[in-house]
């Protein structure tokens, strides 16, 4: 391509992916290309793709690491569908991308040169292989020299390609190369000024690359955003958002994808005056949390679904004992140790009914990564107001998800009230339930009089142990209560597109913006579908059958398994459901489908289109 | 060593007790807070509250049926709790810097000691202007001067169970550390920070039976001062001086309570500021009448006392010449 | 950590109140007759009485079994959890309230079985906690099942021709945990012992961990016949750092001098089974205590929000 024509094509949203070994650099590379679009005032979703390993052997299908970029005009809500243009550093990773369906069929894949002519035979095979496999497709490959060219720059190829490879990106995107410079040196802010000088020339040098060796460039256009904004992923939205709802205690114990929460808080919460307790287990870092609530400090404790598994004993206790505990759960695949790294949303039944016994507590879904940052907020309050376990489920999507959105102005208000610690009255009594809303007031050790022994056992108002039937049946009912009273101040949930039509999708927590983009292309082409996301799930938001009888047809979309009606031995009696739709069906006794689909990874918009389309046009009516 | 590392060490010494009190101005200060965002609309208060997560979803007017009732402050009481809360505020602003107090050279240590815990009396006043003004007893004329200063007389028993300590820096001419035998509490802590050579035993003026006393030449951490319960003074003093420590609860008789007990080699027979030489070797008749029970024998070499009264003797000319 | 500190608006001056022993009991204890609960229960009421705790401002923490019961019968805050999980909900409490005297009562089967994992770990963490292991060497609420102290041989519902293992000894378990701070063993048939000990583990700055022998009326009656009639094979250890109760003097012949500072010395007499031997094995007063260690200073609410919007530009874009 040595002269050139260069077409320029508008498009409203792109999707790109950079596809490395572990340890070249991806990461890099596309925080710094999110951040700059952002900047520029696109609409950004970034999503990580994360090996399974630490190290894996280079320069196979299981050592993949990347980053994908969605960014486009508007906001953008979700990953989007299969990638228009994908950067690689070798033929492998390219494959394992390629098997995972994640290219667009016309996908632009700019890949590395050195590997076709290898001196080592092994490689040269491999890539030859590769090659032929992906050519069912009808992909537009283009050669890069990419190692060669970096090595133009800095001795060691692996510690310079990612910026290379950025230099390629800024130059097809028309990215605005003083915004890159000045991510490069805060991102290098600690190492010396030779460092962000390399690093910018890689850059420039990929970007002379491009304009000599390519003939096409996108253009994407952006509208600076009026208000302030932020841009993190999830994990750090509710890190911050825990630090903002005043929690002044976080115990943990290190388990994926919830690890890194945890993380941003041992960096900054000593200087908030609080603190992160690394237990020894799932079930300390539950113990430890209720004994500082207890003790009257807001405590969180965050995990994912196998530390839920084991904390169920301690949330069923502070149940019991009414003493308000946040639990955040960033779900992953399971069950058992599942898929560590990957997207589910299956811990929703678990978090629901997860105790033997009757344990009533809140469970909600942030949608979005804004959401995450707010619902702490909410969390907080609802658990003290009623003295409650309030469980936040999030996902591997939104926690490893990067968005951007309206930076918070931050209220004091959001950190509670001090703890009333008055002397009791006399008469007073631990659990002097109001008996109508199933409240009473907190009392915590220290305030004078108020000396009482909580206990997981059967008690009556004044805490004493009680088997008596009278007792253990007004404490079930009281506890059950507040749920009732807390479900009265929620309302109705939005309808996204019309309140009646032939099909309503309900969905929970992130998939709402993969949803909504589904039911636009649908509602496009003269489809009378809307969708409900659900934020409350314990209590479920009221009038939900209400708004599920002005449709014909409803089904859920969840990232949970279902049986496939069809598939051996499974009929309408045997087929086992969406988590939510075991729900919804058994709340409002509409008989509610559901899609769903575990493939470790977020929903893409053009399934759930299918699925919206194959449902309407298949299904029987509710 | 560094007059850096002595202040931190003093600091150090003293950061529980200072920590105690700072959390409980805190405490105070978010008390209030949550008092004053009560006069507003509850509904509104509450919607922000709750957080945006619960915009649209939550009904704020229901939801804050539910929280616990704010008592409502009414108009005339909000001045003076604002008044009060800004007086908090002020105390936190300070930080570790409200326990330090730098005395000029002259100054007179005694005043300056009271004006200090004056000025951090006012977080007890404080607390009596919102007690006051949530009552509606709040007299503008009465009690506004409160906020103003709130010696250390004033201050209740459990206020001065809250008592920071204090650290003390000052040149050895001012070092006339008995002034603040008045402020010794059962839970006062001073430790001063002495610049220049002093007097060899001056802080053995303030030892008494329940008094936790110690003078420190070196660098360790005074880590039994600031765990001792009950009134203690330190003092971080040059390396011609005396060091020893009076722990009252070591032992029945003054002399037991000498955990410890060192000798300069030598001392400048010099008068330091306006401290005589006589005075300083009064100082020394003192620790001496405390700290030895009887001529020692034997073993005495390695015995405080025993080593105290061998120090004296051979300084034994001391008394008697004129600076 | 401003949420729960003393304010300066619920100081009250009044005067404080003299408590007797009997203030610390809030009902009759429903432990079986002959229970060494009991002399447990007596001896931490003339504990709380001697150091005038005030009820509020102390906490009693359990798991789950008969002397997990403990903090229902006491005068002040209780929390009655769950099966061998006591520790946590204690670490959790003292690091939020530094302030409060945190006691912690646990049986055999709780600590040293469904709760060992929390046993070693808060032994390392350190917190300041008085922890009472009520040791009678068997199950006793669940009616009679093997504990790991049940000694081999002995007989119980799972075990009805004898306990297979050797019996797990606690002391020489916390002995090896790094950072073990205060280990002592004592006895309910040894009243003014018991007392002793639990004075100096209330004494000890840290995780004063205390083994109490008691004897269960049903179950295990006869597995601590032998010491408690015979004095001359229980050795004390004797120490002015330690425990030293001048009139048992003429009991117990056997008194060994042992200096708590040494742990060599404490590992090998934990090891020894000639004898019983009673007192504070181990004592450290100068070990990192975790709440100490974790503290940070208060920030205000509104210093916060300074806080976070600087944070936050980070994050700007």
């Amino acid at each position: 391509m040595a002269s050139k024509e260069t077409t320029i094509t508008a498009v409203p949203e792109h999707t790109v992916e950079i596809i490395t070994n572990s340890g070249e650099g991806a990461q890099k590379c596309a925080q710094i290309f999110g951040q700059t679009c952002a900047k520029m005032g696109n609409g950004v979703w970034t999503v990580e793709i994360i090996p399974a390993e630490i190290e894996p052997p280079h320069h196979t299908v299981t050592s993949t690491s990347g980053n994908i970029i969605r960014f486009g005009t508007d906001k953008v809500t979700n990953w989007g569908d299969r990638s228009k243009l994908a950067i690689a550093f070798n033929d492998q990773v390219l494959l394992s991308r390629h098997r995972l369906d994640s290219f667009a069929d016309d996908c632009i894949i700019l890949h590395e040169s050195i590997w076709e002519n290898h001196e080592d035979e092994a490689i040269r095979d491999g890539y030859a292989k590769a090659m032929k496999e992906m050519s069912s497709k009808n992909y537009r490959f283009i050669k890069v020299p990419i190692e060669e060219e970096t090595l133009k720059v800095v001795d060691n190829a692996q510690h310079g390609k990612n910026m290379f490879a950025l230099g390629l990106l800024t130059e097809i995107y028309q990215r605005d190369l003083s915004i890159i410079e000045k991510q490069i040196a805060y991102i290098f802010r600690t190492k010396s000024a030779k460092v962000t000088e390399l690093n910018v020339e890689l850059v420039k040098n990929g970007m002379a690359w491009a304009r000599e060796n390519l003939d096409f460039q996108f253009i994407i256009d952006s509208v600076p955003a009026e208000e302030s904004r932020v841009v993190m992923n999830g994990n750090q939205a509710c890190a911050l958002g825990a630090i903002a709802a005043g929690m002044e205690i976080c115990a943990m114990y290190p388990i994926t994808p919830a690890t890194s929460v945890s993380h941003e808080l041992c960096d900054i919460i000593e200087s908030y005056g609080g603190m992160v307790h690394q237990a020894e287990d799932e079930i300390a870092a539950a113990g430890v949390a209720l004994g500082a609530s207890y003790g009257g400090k807001v405590a969180l404790t965050v995990t994912s679904g196998p530390g839920l598994a084991l904390k169920t004993e301690f949330l069923a206790l502070a149940i019991m004992v009414e003493i308000p505990l946040v639990v955040l759960d960033v779900q992953r695949g399971g069950p058992s140790t599942g898929l560590p790294t990957k997207v589910e949303q299956s811990d929703l039944l678990a978090a629901l009914y997860g105790q033997p016994g009757d344990a009533p507590r809140v469970v909600i879904a942030p949608r979005t990564i804004e959401e995450c940052f707010h619902s702490m907020i909410t969390a907080r309050r609802i658990a003290e107001t009623f003295r409650c376990v309030v469980i936040i489920l999030t996902d591997a999507n939104l926690a490893t998800g990067v968005q951007q959105f309206t930076r918070p102005d931050f209220d004091e208000r959001w950190q509670g009230e001090l703890i009333d610690a008055s002397p009791v009255p006399e008469g007073l009594r631990p659990y002097d339930w109001d008996h109508d809303t199933g409240m009473s007031r907190r009392i915590i050790p220290g305030t004078p009089g108020g000396q009482h022994t909580v206990t997981g056992l059967a008690h009556d108002e004044e805490s004493r142990v009680s088997y008596d039937p009278g007792s253990n049946e007004r404490g079930q009912r009281m506890r059950s209560r507040k749920l009732a009273v807390f479900q009265s101040t929620l309302m109705p949930p939005p309808i996204y597109g019309d309140e009646e039509g032939d099909l309503l999708v309900v969905g929970w927590g992130s998939t709402q913006g993969a949803i909504e983009e589904a039911v636009d292309r649908a509602r496009a082409e003269g489809r009378k579908v809307s969708s409900c996301q659900l934020t409350f799930l314990s209590p479920l938001e009221p009038g939900l059958k209400e708004i599920f009888s002005k449709f014909r047809k409803v089904m859920t979309v969840e990232i949970n398994y279902s049986d496939n009606l069809g598939d051996p031995y499974i009929t309408e009696e045997t087929r086992r459901l969406g988590q939510l739709c075991w729900v919804l069906r058994a709340h409002t006794l509409v008989d509610l489908d559901c899609w769903t689909s575990v493939p470790g990874q977020p929903l893409r918009p053009n399934d759930i289109y299918n699925s919206i389309i194959e449902n309407i046009e298949n299904g029987s009516s509710t | 060593m560094a007059s850096d590392e002595r202040k931190q060490i003093a600091l150090d010494a003293i950061s529980s007790r200072n920590e105690l009190f700072l959390s409980a101005v805190a405490a105070t200060a978010d008390q209030v807070r949550g008092l004053l965002s009560g006069t507003g609309d509850v509904a509104e208060d509450q919607s922000v509250a709750l957080g945006a997560f619960a915009k649209g979803r939550v009904d704020f007017n229901r939801f804050s049926s539910f929280t616990p009732k704010v008592a409502k402050i009414d108009a005339a009481a909000e001045a003076p709790i604002r008044a009060a809360q800004e007086v908090l505020k002020s105390l936190l602003a300070q930080g570790d810097e409200l326990f330090v107090l730098h005395l000029e050279e002259g100054n007179n240590l005694s005043r300056k000691v009271g004006r200090r815990l004056s000025l951090i009396g006012r977080a007890f006043s404080a607390a009596h202007v919102i007690d006051l003004a949530k009552r509606g007893q709040y007299q503008e004329e009465e009690h506004a001067a409160m906020l103003e200063k709130f010696p250390f007389h004033k201050w209740n028993k459990s206020e001065r169970a809250l008592a920071p300590a204090l650290v003390i820096e000052l040149s050895a001419a001012d070092f006339k550390p008995s002034v603040i035998v008045p402020y010794l509490d059962e839970h006062s802590k001073f430790v001063f920070k002495v610049e220049g050579d002093a007097s060899a035993a001056a802080l053995s003026r303030v030892i008494s039976p329940g008094v936790f006393v110690q003078q420190e030449t070196g660098d360790a951490a005074l880590d039994a001062f600031a765990e001792f319960e009950g009134p203690a003074v330190a003092a971080l003093v040059s390396t011609n001086a005396a060091s020893f420590i009076h722990d009252p609860s070591a032992g029945e008789t003054t002399y037991e309570r000498f955990v410890s007990l060192e000798f300069p080699k030598e001392v400048k027979k010099l008068a330091i500021g306006g401290i005589s030489v006589a005075q300083q070797a009064q100082d020394y008749a003192l620790l001496e009448s405390l700290s030895v029970v009887s001529v020692p024998t034997g073993d005495a070499a390695s015995d405080p006392a025993g080593k105290l009264s061998a120090w004296l003797l051979s300084q034994s000319d001391l008394t008697g010449s004129s600076a | 950590m401003s949420s729960v500190a003393i304010s300066l608006l619920d100081l009250d001056s009044e005067e404080i109140k003299c408590f007797e022993a009997e203030d610390y009991q809030t009902r009759v204890a429903k432990w079986c007759a002959g229970c060494g609960d009991f002399g447990a229960l007596n001896a931490v009421k003339r504990l709380l009485a001697k150091e005038q705790l005030q009820p509020e401002k102390m906490a009693f923490v359990s798991g789950i079994g008969c002397s997990s019961r403990f903090p229902h019968y006491v005068n002040a805050y209780g929390f009655h959890g769950i099966h061998g999980r006591a520790l946590p909900i204690a670490t959790g409490l003292k690091l939020a309230r530094p302030e409060l005297d945190v006691f912690v009562v646990m049986g055999d089967g709780d600590c040293t079985s469904i709760g060992a994992g929390h046993w070693i770990h808060a032994t390392r963490y350190n917190a300041d906690m008085t922890v009472l292991l009520l040791d009678n060497a068997i199950y006793g609420l669940t009616k009679n099942q093997t504990s790991p102290t049940t000694p081999q041989g002995y007989a119980s519902n799972t075990s009805p021709r004898g306990s297979v293992l050797p019996a797990l000894d606690p002391l020489q378990a916390t002995l090896g945990i790094s950072n073990a701070s205060f280990v002592a063993q004592t006895a309910d048939w040894v009243p003014v012992h018991l007392y002793a000990t639990l004075q100096a583990a209330y004494e000890h700055p840290g995780f004063s961990f205390v083994r109490i022998l008691q004897r269960c009326p049903k179950f295990t009656p006869d597995v601590f016949l032998d010491n408690v009639k015979n004095p001359d094979i229980t050795e004390l250890l004797i120490h002015e750092n330690g425990v030293d109760v001048p009139s048992l003097e003429k009991l117990y012949k056997h008194r060994r001098v042992h200096d708590p500072k040494n742990i060599d010395d404490a590992r090998a007499l934990a090891q020894r089974t000639d004898m019983l031997r009673l007192g504070i094995f181990f004592r450290d007063d100068s070990l990192p205590v975790y709440e100490e260690v974790r503290a940070v200073p208060p920030v205000s609410a509104e210093e916060k929000i300074v806080r976070l919007n600087e944070e936050f530009d980070r994050y700007g874009v």
